[in-house]
């Protein structure tokens, strides 16, 4: 699910909580952690889709997440391809091991290339 | 575990398909190493894995997992077929049952028999060093190589790619069905060796057009593997609305031709043939179907629309198969072709429209017994269409419950294969009138009696191999199941060729448990029906087979539970028969109304022979002796006003007055080649009767099969028939016994003085 102490909203009114928590988290960034499966996955499209209104580029943090689904696979795919389309900047940093075996199993590793994949 | 519809169709599939297993596995036995039946059982529990894997039924995926393992060794060559190994293959089927049953309450089985299994599975493995056990096979299929190798030579073309083709692409509401795709990937990852995969994103909208919950997803996948096409296809098989195009290997085109050739000589479409020989998949024809009919809707000439062309066209079936079919069907066009499409339906639905049409057909009686008073033309004209209307939906009700008694004979050849087995007897089963269709409510009522009397003539029936052969019978022994229709019921048959039955035996046996008493003459008939008496057994020995006593009474009274009636005839040193006759269906019947003393009775219509009038002089023939002669025959008859004891005396007395003199009408019945005269007051005509089961009250009563609700709305009971004339031959046997044993006191008097 959605960090919500890590929301843009909240990354703006908690800047200093932010800094210890995660460095790396910035205004184009989205943390995503625990669970990312069809039941929350209308919530982090909407999270997701909110974020890229107001930034040219997205890096989203999923080294938290500790289940994921085909559904929330395609989301990703989706922002690939919407920053493929639109010559913006999408990145996944930290893929959690249940993130990068759900890709092989999807075989979706050659459609993530590395480029798309950062490691912290 | 909440059971949906889709969990519901894979619980019902999974259990058709070890039906099947089942039946292979006793086939596979019988013929020691056939490459199809093999396959058909791999194909079976490879699909029940794969489903189960959809559905994260992971103890099942684990079991099935490690039977398929060993069927897949038994493919190959590496774990010869042994009656050992069957016997444990059945038992793995028989858990894999218990855990498909046990999913509604979260059983997983019992561990301890599946590490047993397990152990017993794994050891054959590991014994399994039989590398060579298919020498000759393997120089065969060299020299068959050789043979492939020319042909292939032939169809250069084709000889490049050894791997099949899918291209998938799922349909929107995958996600929401719970389908996980990496989950089938395993699967098909375990067919064999997933050569290159590609993502399609093509139909994936962006981050702002994109519906989250819906998929967008397709793939395109090399497989290299040696299993048929539909057993990639089964893997997505609960998928709804996924586009599923598999191209086999070319390599594999010459058996698809061989498979062409070997079809039967029936006329098939174009797309069935491709089907059943695996070249095409159900999910591909209805896609070529559908672009046929998008391409005639836009005005193309069903000429140039031919299923044959789409296909090579779109490359989904290669020419040269495509070509083999249609001289196929070529050969076979002047059959008709038939197209059979089943649907399941929830047995309890029937059941509820079989009601309703007995609901109908009851106020349809009343409704024209109403029109008949009111005589208008009209509606008389409308209530006819109506009536034949009503008949036909309760044919046609009835027919969608008739289902073919075969399935429950084939459960037979597992059991008698295990029992004799037990036993140390050589016992086969053969099977005659498999097709023979019967009421799905009877067939399942009827399975556990089956099942009893077939354990008792394996157990008791049948003799050991030596004391066969001493008697000079062959050694193995023979049980037939039988069932033919008969005048509204089904006769189903069960023969040994074992040691017989001995009256005297079975006389001395009861006299001693106390069923009979001394002064009980008995008819041979009836001596043989003892066996079903509460607490008779002959055996010597109790097993676990039989012989507790316990269960004929059961026997019989399920079968008589069921309108039916059990009758045994057997002979000393050649064998034992038992007969079952049941109703074809438990809900309506066409019957014939008759009265007596101005109550109705009901005739099942399909046993009546003929009605008549009695002449003065049969009326006195009758009158002296429970016969009459009818065309120079004897006629046995049963006067059922005396039989039923009624007494009307109220109804005598105006009968008479109005009618001036005693009418008698004989209603000739016949069932099981015989024939008997009912003699009633009034023949009333035929209806249609919802039959009804009689109340407790009633219980024990012999002679009625149930009740029947009339238009008038008068309850009228129906005749049973079969005891009725069973009555009457028990009462010939005992006067012609009577007659036997008054001679044979006589003789012995002349010989004492």
């Amino acid at each position: 699910m959605i960090d919500e102490l890590l929301t843009e909203d909240t990354v703006i009114d908690n800047d200093a909580r932010d800094n210890i928590k995660n460095e790396d988290i910035s205004m184009d960034s989205i943390h995503l952690s625990d669970e990312c499966t069809i039941y929350e996955i209308t919530q982090i499209h909407q999270k997701i889709h909110d974020k890229w209104q107001t930034n040219t580029n997205l890096n989203i943090d999923v080294s938290a997440v500790t289940e994921v689904d085909a559904s929330f696979m395609q989301l990703l795919a989706s922002c690939k391809k919407m920053a493929m389309d639109n010559n913006q900047f999408f990145k996944l940093i930290n893929p959690s091991e249940k993130v990068t075996n759900k890709m092989k199993a999807m075989f979706m590793s050659d459609y993530f290339n590395s480029q798309e994949i950062a490691e912290k | 575990m909440e059971i949906d519809e889709n969990l519901q169709i894979f619980i019902s599939e999974g259990e058709e398909l070890l039906q099947e297993m089942e039946e292979s596995l006793l086939a596979l036995e019988e013929s020691g190493d056939d490459d199809e039946i093999l396959n058909k059982i791999f194909r079976a529990a490879h699909t029940i894995k794969g489903s189960a894997g959809l559905f994260g039924l992971d103890h099942i995926i684990h079991f099935t997992h490690i039977v398929e393992n060993i069927l897949d060794d038994m493919r190959n060559c590496l774990i010869p077929i042994s009656s050992e190994l069957i016997t444990v293959l059945m038992r793995s089927q028989d858990y894999i049952a218990t855990l498909l049953d046990g999913i509604a309450d979260d059983f997983e089985g019992n561990k301890k028999e599946e590490a047993e299994l397990i152990q017993l599975l794994t050891a054959f493995k590991t014994g399994g060093s039989e590398k060579n056990v298919c020498e000759a096979d393997q120089a065969e299929s060299e020299e068959q190589s050789h043979d492939d190798q020319c042909e292939e030579n032939i169809d250069d073309e084709y000889t490049q790619n050894d791997h099949f083709h899918i291209s998938l692409r799922l349909g929107s509401d995958t996600f929401r069905q719970g389908f996980d795709p990496a989950s089938m990937f395993r699967e098909l990852a375990d067919l064999g060796e997933i050569l290159h995969t590609a993502f399609i994103p093509q139909a994936l909208p962006n981050l702002d057009d994109i519906d989250p919950e819906s998929c967008y997803l397709g793939w395109e996948i090399s497989l290299k593997s040696h299993v048929k096409k539909e057993v990639i296809s089964e893997i997505f098989q609960f998928l709804d609305d996924c586009k599923l195009t598999i191209l086999a290997p070319q390599t594999h085109f010459s058996d698809y031709k061989h498979l062409i050739e070997q079809l039967p000589e029936e006329e098939m479409a174009l797309g069935q043939i491709l089907i059943q020989t695996g070249s095409l998949t159900a999910d591909e024809l209805q896609h070529v179907l559908n672009q046929q009919k998008e391409n005639i809707d836009a005005g193309e000439l069903a000429s140039q629309n031919l299923t044959g062309d789409i296909l090579i066209e779109n490359k989904i079936v290669h020419k040269e198969v495509v070509e083999e079919a249609l001289n196929k069907q070529s050969k076979v066009r002047e059959q008709k072709q038939k197209a059979l499409n089943f649907v399941k339906v929830d047995s309890g639905k029937l059941d509820k429209l079989i009601n309703l049409v007995g609901e109908l057909v009851i106020n349809g009686a009343k409704l024209n017994q109403i029109t008949e008073t009111i005589q208008n033309e009209e509606l008389e004209e409308t209530m006819e269409g109506l009536t034949m209307s009503l008949e036909e939906l309760r044919e046609i009700a009835l027919g969608l419950r008739m289902v073919p008694i075969g399935m429950t004979f084939n459960r037979f050849h597992r059991v008698i294969r295990d029992i004799s087995k037990d036993l140390n007897k050589e016992i086969k089963l053969e099977i005659y009138g498999a097709d023979t269709e019967l009421d799905k409510t009877v067939i399942e009522k009827i399975g556990d009696p089956l099942m009893h009397l077939i354990r008792n003539s394996l157990d008791h029936g049948i003799e050991m191999p030596d004391e066969r052969q001493r008697a000079g019978k062959p050694e193995e022994g023979i049980i037939t199941l039988q069932a033919q229709h008969e005048a509204g019921y089904i006769t189903i048959q069960i023969i040994d060729d074992g040691k017989g039955l001995d009256h005297h035996a079975l006389r001395e046996k009861a006299l001693e448990k106390g069923i009979i008493d001394e002064h009980n003459k008995l008819t041979r008939q009836e001596c043989f029906n003892l066996i079903f008496a509460a607490g008779f057994s002959t055996a010597q020995e109790i097993s676990n087979i039989s012989g507790r006593g316990v269960g004929m009474d059961v026997v019989r009274r399920n079968i008589e539970s069921l309108r039916g009636n059990v009758y045994i005839d057997s002979e000393l040193g050649v064998g034992t028969t038992i007969t079952i006759q049941l109703p074809l269906t438990l809900a309506i019947i066409d019957g014939f109304n008759v009265s007596i003393d101005n109550e109705s009775y009901i005739f099942p219509l399909d046993m009546v022979h003929e009605c008549l009038t009695l002449t003065p002089a049969q009326i006195e023939e009758a009158t002296v002796q429970n016969y009459i002669t009818l065309r120079d025959d004897v006629l046995p008859i049963i006067h059922l006003k005396e039989y039923f004891d009624v007494d009307n005396e109220q109804y005598n007395e105006t009968y008479m007055t109005h009618s001036g003199r005693e009418r008698h009408n004989l209603v000739v019945v016949e069932f099981s080649n015989k024939k008997i005269g009912l003699v009633v007051d009034e023949l009333l005509g035929e209806v249609q009767a919802v039959i009804k089961p009689l109340g407790r009250v009633f219980k024990g009563l012999s002679g009625f099969a149930g009740f029947t609700i009339l238009g008038s709305g008068m309850v009228a009971l129906v005749l049973d028939i079969p005891s009725l004339i069973k009555h009457v031959v028990g009462s010939e046997h005992q006067y012609f016994d009577s007659l036997k044993q008054k001679s044979i006191a006589s003789k012995g008097n002349r010989v004492v003085h």
